[in-house]
């Protein structure tokens, strides 16, 4: 009887929670199983996979850089903001979270292209942003910032007050006590922002071809260079999509512990 | 009350805070010489810390003015931030910084005003030293007891010389063992400071044995003020008798020794006219079983409502005309058989009753 | 791209793309591969069971069939019993516009029967026929783009129209490209499509046979994504096919490429069906009226 009742439920709840791990689970699988293991270190030696692969190395670190200078006095103005305002302006930043990124693209040409609202004042100046590297540092700091300035914000928010306060009466100007105690006490937390940041920064495809479009060593990502390659050569797509995946399961382990638990 | 106002005397203080937090208004004025200790006591919520994060400039007048010395900290229009201010900042549970060693914490202050690194940690040293501390200039917070974190944290805010010194409940967070140790090293340490104290705190020794002047803040007004020795013998609010252990009652007294309160009356060989406070200390009461004859003037038909044991007495709470507490020895207790919801006569002479003017 | 110059649907039943389902990465036609693999093959799979199950659940409508009726069937739809039922179109995106025209040319002179068009990438629809997606008839960009398709299901091929490249601007010109060879200079802007896909190819060709090296900022992933990026005049100059600058209807303004140096791209129409009314529809196609038709919207004779 104690089973007979038991089981319906146990189904119930086991069969839809066993498909949502096939679900996430097969592909990363199927990747693995179509993996030509022997072929991975040739084919990431290719004359095309190593400028992709120094330019997304370089692109990250700078949008890494420009977060950690750029994001962590933003997330400092919202953890310690009290006024309503500040969560619209949180809300506001998270939409690059949500928001397709392709859309995220649309939206830098509009900004950053010849005729955008920023870019059409640099045109005189003989800047253009679209098609250059710099654009791909854009978009990728479009997409990455927001999750680096919600993880350091988390993390300043759990900072007591009142060790602001007494840090200020003893002489201490914001910037000497985000200097001197802020920063060094959420150290962990932005560590885990910039690796989230910079997981996704490395991720970054529909903003990057939309707005830097895809020149190789100019604006050609690894995972440009992956849609691109699945039309010439898919194995060499999937040995770099394998080589991303390992990145991606490696930027999780530095973050276990911290944010899996 | 202190005198609203007035110039602050050579480097003392002379405050008056006014400003909304939460659903209650404060209006807090403080005046004090070099030298002295305020004990600012209340309820909690009462406005009390809000006060001193004021004095600190952590918050922000609404209305009021802040005087040091010749200095204005804040006319009510413009402040001095709080890094621009001579003060020192102590709250509960010490918060030291904890990714820094003991040194370094003290060494904070000078370091944040300018102070080379060298001098600074100098400095960081005599006051750790001042505090009994010198040996664990090296330790982490973590490391040390949470009476040596208070020490810490007090020779933390008094190595940039503050000329007001700011404690905020600095004696909570600890177990009652090391508060007793812990406050009597506050005291010594106090003594040779030569600024103006202002302690906030809800414990009445804390504030009897530290402070020479006493505040007290209910609802955010000054409800009491005055010397220790003034505020003990004449409480002027519920909560301050309490604290100091009076019975308090409210009333109208006349020439002949009657005091109308809004429950009963009061006989006293003290008479005040007009509104009057009167007092009764617990341990002038006395309690009977039959209705007690001869000189006492004062007898109520009262119902136990508390019996609650202290040391080798017993306080007893009694409900009906006049509420009283009654201090009685655990002698009287067993032989008379107090049990909460009996009815006894409470009897309380009236050269006991102390009466003062409203 | 989220420019992909869809045209308004009137009406007729028009089955998702694979566009739409990688619309979020930006991309198009995520099967395009020349060769079939086996990777490739387990992703058209996945499309093809999307646009499956989409063709199932479309809630198709042919009763838009109110055309000015001037139309007249082929030759060879002119038999006894007029075709009546339901045409099933694959076509190449470039054919988008012209082929909308001839469905519902058609189906005004053929009340019986309804015709269903929907328009990929070439290698993808191809993809989706080889893996089981129901078509009458196939309509490719480029005998190449045939060679993978399941030859068992071939009933005829007929070429029907040719495309050439031609360069397309920004109307205002930024670039004051006027020939070929401006595309060399350091201050044109210049897209193309990526080397892997058929119109970056020829472009390649093109490139090669007139001598120029263009200042090519950006290789887009297929020839609407180079479109648009003129459109939004970020980039001063792209290489697309002709037909989409016709199709860009004045948003573009094109710059003809000498027919000595071009690569001109031969389109096939497959038939896959041997039911009467895409006879008539592929009759229709070939016949006079059809090509003309086809060749209005930029096309060359076959």
């Amino acid at each position: 009887m104690r089973y007979a009742a038991r089981w319906p439920s146990r189904l119930a709840l086991g069969v839809p929670a066993a498909l949502a791990l096939l679900l996430l689970v097969v592909p990363l699988v199927a990747l693995l199983l179509r993996a030509d293991w022997a072929r991975i270190p040739t084919d990431l030696a290719t004359p095309t996979v190593l400028p992709a692969l120094r330019l997304s190395l370089t692109t990250t670190s700078v949008t890494a850089v420009l977060c950690l200078l750029l994001g962590t006095p933003l997330a400092w103005f919202l953890a310690r903001s009290e006024l309503r305002a500040t969560s619209w302006v949180r809300a506001l930043i998270t939409v690059p979270l949500v928001l397709p990124p392709v859309v995220g693209g649309v939206a830098l040409l509009m900004t950053w292209g010849r005729n955008g609202l920023i870019g059409q004042h640099l045109t005189p100046f003989g800047i253009q942003i679209p098609f250059t590297t710099v654009a791909v540092v854009l978009a990728e700091t479009f997409v990455a910032m927001p999750y680096y300035v919600l993880a350091v914000e988390g993390a300043m928010r759990g900072l007591d007050p009142r060790l602001e306060s007494v840090a200020r009466t003893l002489g201490a100007s914001d910037l000497r006590y985000l200097r001197t105690v802020g920063i060094p006490l959420v150290l962990p937390g932005i560590a885990s922002g910039l690796a989230l940041a910079w997981a996704r920064a490395l991720g970054e495809f529909g903003a990057t071809i939309t707005f830097a479009g895809n020149f190789p060593g100019r604006t050609q990502t690894l995972p440009l260079l992956v849609y691109v390659e699945l039309e010439h050569d898919p194995q060499v797509a999937i040995s770099i999509s394998i080589m991303l995946l390992a990145v991606s399961v490696l930027v999780l382990g530095v973050l276990r512990g911290r944010w899996l638990r | 009350m202190s005198g609203a106002g007035a110039a602050a005397p050579g480097g003392g203080l002379d405050a008056r805070v006014r400003l909304s937090r939460g659903a209650i208004e404060v209006d807090v004025a403080l005046t004090a010489a070099p030298g002295q200790v305020i004990g600012v006591l209340g309820p909690n919520g009462g406005g009390k810390t809000s006060t001193l994060l004021a004095l600190a400039g952590v918050l922000a007048l609404a209305d009021g003015h802040v005087h040091v010395g010749a200095r204005v900290w804040d006319d009510g229009r413009r402040r001095l931030q709080p890094e621009q201010r001579a003060v020192g900042l102590m709250l509960a549970d010490s918060l030291l910084f904890p990714h820094l060693r003991a040194l370094d914490n003290v060494a904070f202050g000078p370091r944040s005003r300018g102070v080379d690194r060298h001098r600074a940690r100098d400095r960081a040293r005599t006051e750790l030293d001042r505090v009994g501390l010198a040996a664990h200039a090296a330790a982490r917070p973590r490391e040390l007891s949470s009476g040596q974190q208070a020490r810490v944290a007090l020779a933390r805010a008094l190595a940039t010389d503050p000329a007001l010194l700011l404690l905020d409940e600095p004696l909570s967070a600890l177990d009652p063992d090391t508060r007793a140790r812990t406050r009597s090293d506050l005291a010594t340490r106090l003594t040779a400071y030569d600024g103006v104290t202002v302690l906030v705190t809800h414990d009445p020794l804390d504030a009897l044995t530290l402070a020479d002047h006493l505040v007290f803040v209910e609802d955010g007004q000054v409800t009491q003020a005055g010397t220790p020795a003034e505020v003990l013998t004449e409480p002027r609010s519920t909560y301050v008798a309490t604290v100091v252990g009076l019975n308090l009652y409210a009333g109208q007294g006349d020439s002949h020794g009657h005091v109308v309160t809004a429950d009963g009356l009061i006989v006293t060989t003290s008479p005040t006219e007009g509104p009057v406070w009167a007092t009764i200390p617990p341990s002038a009461v006395s309690l009977h079983r039959h209705e007690p004859e001869g000189s006492p003037r004062n007898t109520w038909r009262l119902r136990i409502a508390s019996v609650t044991m202290q040391g080798q007495s017993a306080r007893v709470g009694l409900l009906g005309d006049v509420p009283l507490t009654a201090e009685v020895t655990l002698e009287s207790v067993t032989s008379l058989g107090l049990q909460v919801g009996q009815d006894v006569w409470a009897a309380v002479k009236a050269t006991e009753v102390r009466t003062y003017p409203r | 791209m989220s420019t992909s110059p869809h045209r308004p649907n009137r009406g007729r039943c028009r089955f998702p793309a694979p566009t739409g389902a990688t619309g979020a990465t930006g991309a198009t036609g995520a099967t395009r591969a020349t060769r079939a693999t086996r990777a490739t093959g387990a992703i058209a799979t996945v499309v093809a069971i999307v646009t499956g199950a989409a063709m199932l659940l479309g809630a198709c409508s042919s009763a838009t069939s109110s055309a000015d009726g001037t139309g007249q069937p082929g030759r060879a739809s002119s038999s006894n019993t007029a075709p009546e039922g339901t045409v099933t179109v694959l076509a190449a995106a470039s054919l988008t516009e012209s082929f909308d025209r001839l469905a519902q040319d058609f189906e005004a002179a053929n009340p019986g029967v309804s015709v269903e068009t929907s328009y990929g990438s070439s290698a993808t629809l191809v993809q989706q026929v080889n893996n089981g997606a129901p078509a009458s008839l196939i309509a490719l960009a480029g005998t190449a783009a045939a060679e993978p398709l399941d030859q068992t299901m071939v009933k005829d091929t007929q070429r029907f129209a040719t495309n050439v490249l031609e360069i397309a601007v920004p109307p205002t010109n930024p670039g004051a490209v006027t020939s070929i060879d401006d595309l060399a200079k350091p201050s044109v802007k210049v897209v193309v499509c990526a080397d892997t896909v058929p119109c970056g190819k020829a472009a390649s060709a093109t490139f090669a046979k007139a001598g120029v090296v263009p200042n090519v900022v950006s290789k887009e992933v297929d020839v609407k994504a180079t479109l648009s990026k003129v459109k939004l005049a970020e980039a001063d100059a792209a290489v697309v096919y002709r037909s989409d600058v016709v199709a860009a209807k004045g948003a573009v303004t094109g710059i003809e490429i000498p027919s000595q140096d071009n690569t001109s791209l031969a389109y096939p129409v497959i038939t896959l069906s041997d039911d009467a009314a895409t006879k008539a529809f592929v009759a229709y196609l070939l016949s006079a009226k059809g090509l003309a038709t086809v060749q209005s919207f930029g096309f060359g004779a076959p």
